[in-house]
């Protein structure tokens, strides 16, 4: 088997690198793929915590390299999926604990029997954000419809380039159709005119995902939630399929009739 | 997982490692690149550190000083012979001095003590405290690692005023909270091996 391994990132922080990364993950483990995902934030891990797998960590990705334990007693089992599993962070380390021919080493042996080695990133542009983008194939930038987050998005897509890795595909998260209806948003093609890269999904703001995220249960794991058939839409493009957008939700007559008559 | 050919001991004035006689000298640096360096498990904690000496030439003890030397400089390897060894079975726990800390730990803090730990404050989620002996908590454990007998005791216990920790250990045993939310009352707790398991009870 020869898996793939692509990387979740941002350079601003906050705009959902790790809630994204549990739920297509946890998406494609229910489209039946074997799927590892990568806590690189060392320090400030966060990904075990989403995906509700904290009380389980013994190793992490520090004790790997180090090697005082083997790979495979470190990946952590998810509770729902027995093809979905994770690689910790260490808490009480920094980034310098692993260096990038390490993760690259790392997520070398891990494609030898895995479908998807999805990597989460910490935010910024430094020595954690390298290693974690050293050992991908692919990369996936996440960006909310606000200018900063679309200017640091940009950036990493030209860093990212500077690196080999080439047509990135970018996640726009946290999407408010109302506001965007009424113009103070930025809207969708704003964004793809801007950054001018391959769209992969949109994901709506959705209060569930703070109740998912502190219970430790990926939204995608909800059926009748739009937030998590949204996600499980990007697991099947990254598997894939041709997926229109979804609609979101009808523009409001009221709305309508307000643009006619130019008081919106 | 643990190379059980070479065991670590914690005694009264050090920690000692007792190795199989044939074992080789790439073997034991190994180990001791594995188990000493600086951020390990062991690697964190002072300590006067002994070797048995299963019959090593001048020449491998310096190879072994300087091996350790490089992971560790903190840390230097003396050796000893069977002969002046308290006998098996009697090996006293690690009465190291008790170490007393008077603040709370937050996420990514982490205290490393060869004995007994004392903590008047709380821990938070993502902490860690890992004792040689007894860990004593005079606050709130709201989440957190806590490993008492990390040396491998398994009568050592955990006692805290609130005790929900994020994960267990003591001695060779890991236990972790539950995945719903658990409905225990308040108060001070202890914690400790019985049987396979760690059990808590009231304090």
């Amino acid at each position: 088997m020869k898996g793939k391994s692509i990387v979740i990132t941002s350079g601003k922080g906050g705009v959902g690198k790790t809630t994204i990364t549990a739920n297509i993950g946890t998406a494609l483990a229910m489209l039946g793929k074997k799927v590892v995902l990568i806590d690189a934030d060392i320090g400030l891990r966060n990904l075990d915590v989403v995906i509700g797998l904290e009380n389980r960590i013994v190793y992490d990705i520090v004790d790997v390299v180090e090697e005082r334990c083997r790979l495979e007693q470190a990946l952590i089992k998810d509770k729902r999926y027995r093809h979905l599993f994770l690689l910790p962070a260490a808490q009480t380390r920094d980034k310098s604990a692993i260096k990038e021919k390490q993760m690259k080493d790392l997520i070398q042996g891990l494609k030898e029997s895995y479908d998807y080695i999805l990597i989460d990133s910490p935010a910024g542009i430094e020595h954690g954000f390298l290693n974690a983008v050293s050992g991908a194939d692919e990369a996936i930038i996440v960006t909310t419809p606000e200018v900063a987050a679309v200017r640091d998005a940009d950036r990493i897509i030209g860093l990212l380039e500077s690196r080999g890795l080439n047509d990135p595909q970018v996640i726009i998260n946290r999407i408010r159709s109302d506001m965007v209806r009424r113009g103070d948003m930025m809207t969708i093609e704003d964004m793809i005119e801007i950054l001018a890269i391959n769209l992969l999904g949109v994901v709506p703001e959705d209060e569930d995902i703070i109740v998912s995220t502190n219970r430790g249960e990926p939204i995608a794991l909800q059926e009748k939630s739009k937030t998590g058939e949204a996600l499980r839409n990007i697991a099947r493009r990254i598997e894939g399929e041709e997926l229109p957008l979804m609609t979101m939700g009808k523009a409001k007559l009221m709305d309508k009739i307000k643009r006619l008559i130019g008081i919106s | 997982m643990e190379n059980k050919e070479i065991v670590i001991k914690g005694t009264l004035d050090r920690l000692k490692i007792y190795s199989k006689p044939d074992i080789s000298l790439q073997e034991m640096k190994a180990f001791l690149r594995r188990k000493f360096a600086t951020g390990g498990f062991f690697g964190d904690i002072d300590y006067e550190l002994a070797l048995l000496d299963v019959g090593w030439q001048e020449e491998e003890k310096r190879e072994l000083n300087r091996v350790l030397r490089e992971v560790n400089p903190r840390l230097s390897l003396s050796f000893f012979s069977e002969d002046d060894d308290i006998p098996e079975g009697k090996l006293p726990r690690l009465k190291a001095v008790p170490m007393i800390v008077k603040k709370s730990f937050r996420s990514g803090q982490k205290v490393v003590a060869p004995g007994d730990i004392v903590i008047v404050g709380d821990i938070n989620p993502g902490a860690e405290v890992v004792a040689g002996g007894d860990v004593l908590v005079f606050g709130r454990v709201g989440g957190g690692l806590l490993h008492a007998g990390a040396s491998g005791e398994n009568d050592a216990v955990i006692v805290a005023l609130s005790l929900k920790p994020t994960q267990l250990r003591i001695g060779t045993i890991i236990s972790r909270a539950p995945d719903q939310g658990e409905q225990r009352e308040g108060g001070p707790e202890i914690a400790r091996i019985k049987g396979k398991n760690i059990v808590i009870e009231k304090f």
